[in-house]
């Protein structure tokens, strides 16, 4: 015997079936309470992530910060920075910086003298530089001459040299063409000789 | 916790879809229905961040999920999934008490056995039709398919149950 179904038969125990897999409330609520867990402990890990990132950022900042602060310091206080060094520019600035801040005639007064001095002393960096330079330059002339000197030196032994070989040369010369010359002759016949005296 | 209570809110509306695509596709097995509805949503929390509405919507991104964890199941457990259409035929014929309780039993059991026995995408379209509640649109928005190809396989899938439940019957009466 077989039973005949219709596909709406099966479609309605489908349906029935479908909605007995609904999902239990318990389970609901406790995946919902393991979810909520999963996201605070991910939120915790991402917030010691994100709080190391933001250390190192601010610590690189920092670092930047410290050595613009000492390089803008030294470049104000050294003499040795003069017209023409890459932190020239950083110290005028500086400069002019501390002069806006000087407001009052008295002030500005005090400002200038100031910064006269400071030129004063770049200028006599400098003269101590121009020194230093024209020292070099009197050292780089005097070892050019010795390098001309021994330069010389080197040329006359050369030349003595050739001197005394020149006359082997000449005699060599001489004893090859000799040579050539001789090759260059006709052999002597004997068989005129012999037909002479067989007459 | 603003993200949070956005997840919780895409959880409570699309979770008892998720369940009902599982719950089918799982051997309409309760426990593991839920062990593996729970890691798809614990997974789906990991990787929110990389959810945005713009690049597609929550259903398709969550069904994705769903989608990948149980062909990692189904890999895992290849072997003891391994189970021909011939021998499961045989394990579709109902014990003898089951014949003596009620007749709605019997119908729910083969029909139970008539699905697990459909291929793979077959499986899919009646979970996603029937126990996620799916429109064929939808369902043809998740799969990539056609939605004309997806209601003449939902058809064809339907007569083959018809068939299978029917072929059932026959071989427990004639027993």
């Amino acid at each position: 015997m077989k039973n005949n179904y219709t596909e709406k038969q099966v479609e309605k125990m489908l349906n029935k079936m479908a909605q007995e897999a609904k999902p239990a409330k318990e389970f609901q609520e406790r995946l919902k309470m393991q979810l909520e867990e999963k996201f605070q402990q991910k939120s915790h890990k991402n917030n010691f992530w994100n709080s190391l990132f933001r250390f190192k950022l601010r610590f690189a900042g920092a670092l930047v910060a410290i050595i613009l602060t000492s390089t803008t310091i030294y470049a104000y206080n050294s003499d040795s920075v003069v017209r023409g060094d890459l932190l020239y520019p950083l110290k005028t600035a500086t400069e002019r910086v501390e002069g806006f801040f000087a407001r009052t005639p008295e002030r500005r007064a005090l400002y200038y003298e100031k910064m006269a001095k400071r030129r004063e002393a770049e200028i006599r960096n400098m003269e101590n530089k121009d020194l230093h330079y024209r020292e070099t330059v009197t050292e780089r002339e005097r070892l050019l001459k010795l390098s001309r000197q021994e330069d010389v030196k080197e040329n006359s032994n050369d030349r003595k040299i050739e001197e005394k070989e020149r006359p082997l040369e000449k005699e060599k010369e001489v004893k090859e063409k000799r040579a050539l010359e001789e090759r260059k002759k006709p052999p002597k016949t004997d068989f005129l000789d012999r037909d002479r005296k067989n007459m | 916790m603003a993200e949070f209570e956005n997840f919780r809110k895409y959880y409570q509306d699309h979770m008892p879809q998720i369940y009902g695509y599982i719950y089918l596709r799982a051997r309409q097995n309760r426990a593991l229905a839920e062990d593996l509805v729970s890691e798809i949503f614990l997974k789906a929390i990991e990787h929110f961040n990389q959810f945005s509405e713009k690049k597609g919507s929550f259903r398709s991104w969550i069904f994705q999920i769903a989608k990948n964890h149980l062909k990692d199941h189904f890999k895992a457990r290849k072997n003891d999934e391994n189970i021909s259409i011939e021998k499961l035929i045989n394990t579709l014929k109902p014990d003898v008490d089951t014949q003596k309780s009620a007749q709605l039993e019997i119908e729910k059991e083969s029909l139970k056995n008539a699905i697990n026995s459909l291929k793979d995408d077959k499986q899919e379209v009646i979970a996603l039709r029937y126990f996620s509640g799916y429109s064929y649109t939808e369902i043809a928005n998740l799969t990539g398919e056609n939605e004309n190809k997806i209601r003449v396989k939902t058809h064809r899938t339907l007569k083959e149950l018809k068939n299978k439940l029917e072929s059932l019957k026959f071989e427990t009466n004639e027993e």
